[in-house]
């Protein structure tokens, strides 16, 4: 087993990914072991890490709803998975705000387009949202505990997000359709 | 000479500044957790963050300790982490730089941890070259660090001190030497570290690191989250007096364990390892 092998070897084994039987012996004696167990957890574990430094609000609503190590966990498995942590981050954000849940891809969607007006000062992005996200932005820039209010009465909104707004943005009612 | 007391900078903060760069000599600072990304979609160091470190070398020893070069991937280590280095080392004065000696990428795909090498002359003769080149385009000292292998050790040509050895002796570097990944080893695999420390040329050694980590399954991990234990502190001061030409020893801890860590904590594990280090 030459260096090259051994890294590609291991690389898939980390990944979670299977070997094949020409594989070598080293590498078939790690498939399904403990300790190949702990090492994957320990990379999960590092970046949800990463992920959690990056993500100032998508992240804390995860934490505070209990399932950010799921979510995280389920990110890792979709794709391969960056060093840079702004491109991780970014794809983290990309890849909730097609979640299926409206209150996460909004607020991945709001994430994004505040990243974005801090690279373009003209950029000004839309944001539609099921509730008014207001509330929810200020407990989660606040670091105030989520889980035991209700934040998120439905009601349609749109949030402008733009560097000409004091706050950076700024939310308002849609009316329902008639 | 007197040891240098140091810990790891991975992010800036005034509680940094007040409560722990009193506390120290050096200041080893982490490229890779300091970077951010560029208009142009690379990782860069903002010039704040390299301002802010030019002027904490006005105070403070700056040395560079890298996670992302991935010195020892058989098809090419990772070229962004280089461009983080010439950034700093364009405006910061910096005493030494130093790695792991392992790999994160393959094929250019992110690993997600550190993973240890074969101890194989293949292996050896890599990363002498790639030390070679560095140390080429860096006239600066480069140390290199022992890692933590959490996957048992692969068919081996040679046994670890006899690795470092050669790969010191070969390519001119230095040795970090981390005690607390040493204790890692030893519970994770039988490792003998007394046999390590026999044969390994402690003459090398510039630098020590001491962390306290956590276990998952019963086996210890490379996750800087606690104060040293006193079994480590205890091996530290067995090493010290044995590395002649050691200069730093640095506590590392990781930013995400700061706060429930403490900077109270932080700040008497460096007092605590002042004294053992006078002692």
């Amino acid at each position: 087993m030459n260096l090259e092998t051994y890294q590609n070897g291991l690389l898939h084994l980390v990944t979670g990914n299977a070997l094949t039987i020409e594989d070598a012996p080293y590498l078939q004696s790690l498939v399904d072991s403990q300790r190949l167990h702990v090492v994957r957890e320990v990379i999960c574990y590092w970046r949800a890490y990463g992920l959690e430094r990056f993500s100032v609000l998508v992240a804390p609503y995860l934490q505070s709803q209990g399932c950010f190590d799921a979510v995280v966990q389920r990110f890792v498995g979709s794709a391969t998975f960056s060093a840079s942590l702004a491109e991780s981050g970014k794809r983290f954000l990309d890849w909730l705000a097609t979640d299926g849940d409206p209150i996460v891809e909004s607020l991945a969607r709001t994430e994004l387009a505040l990243h974005r007006t801090q690279s373009d000062r003209t950029a000004v992005v839309d944001v539609e949202w099921p509730c008014d996200p207001e509330p929810l932005l200020l407990a989660l820039l606040a670091r105030e505990d989520l889980a035991s209010r209700a934040l998120t009465t439905p009601q349609r909104h749109r949030l402008k997000v733009s560097r000409s707004y004091p706050r950076g943005y700024l939310s308002e009612r849609v009316p329902d359709p008639a | 000479m007197t040891v240098k007391i140091g810990t790891n900078l991975e992010e800036i903060s005034p509680a940094f500044i007040e409560t722990i760069l009193p506390c120290v000599d050096l200041v080893e600072v982490v490229p890779d957790t300091l970077a951010r990304k560029g208009e142009s979609g690379e990782a860069v160091i903002p010039k704040e963050t390299l301002d802010c470190l030019a002027a904490l070398a006005q105070q403070v020893t700056i040395t560079l300790h890298g996670v992302g070069l991935s010195l020892g991937t058989a098809r090419g280590w990772n070229p962004a982490y280089f461009r983080l280095l010439d950034q700093l080392l364009d405006v910061v004065p910096v005493a030494w730089h130093s790695e792991h000696l392992g790999f994160t990428h393959v094929d250019g795909q992110f690993t997600g941890s550190m993973l240890s090498l074969p101890r194989t002359q293949e292996a050896l003769d890599l990363v002498v070259e790639r030390i070679c080149r560095m140390r080429e385009r860096y006239p600066l000292p480069f140390l290199l660090e022992n890692i933590v292998n959490l996957l048992p050790d692969p068919p081996a040509e040679m046994t670890e001190a006899l690795f470092l050895n050669q790969i010191t002796r070969h390519s001119g570097c230095d040795l970090l030497l981390d005690i607390y990944n040493l204790r890692c080893n030893a519970h994770n695999q039988a490792y003998d570290i007394a046999d390590c420390l026999e044969h390994l040329d402690l003459g090398r050694v510039r630098e020590i690191h001491i962390a306290g980590g956590v276990e998952r399954a019963g086996l210890m991990l490379d996750v800087h989250a606690k104060r040293s234990q006193a079994e480590t502190r205890n091996l530290l001061a067995k090493v010290l007096p044995r590395c002649p030409n050691v200069e730093a020893v640095v506590y590392e801890v990781m930013s995400q364990s700061v706060p429930s860590l403490g900077y109270a904590a932080w700040s008497d594990e460096l007092s605590d390892l002042r004294e053992l280090a006078l002692s």
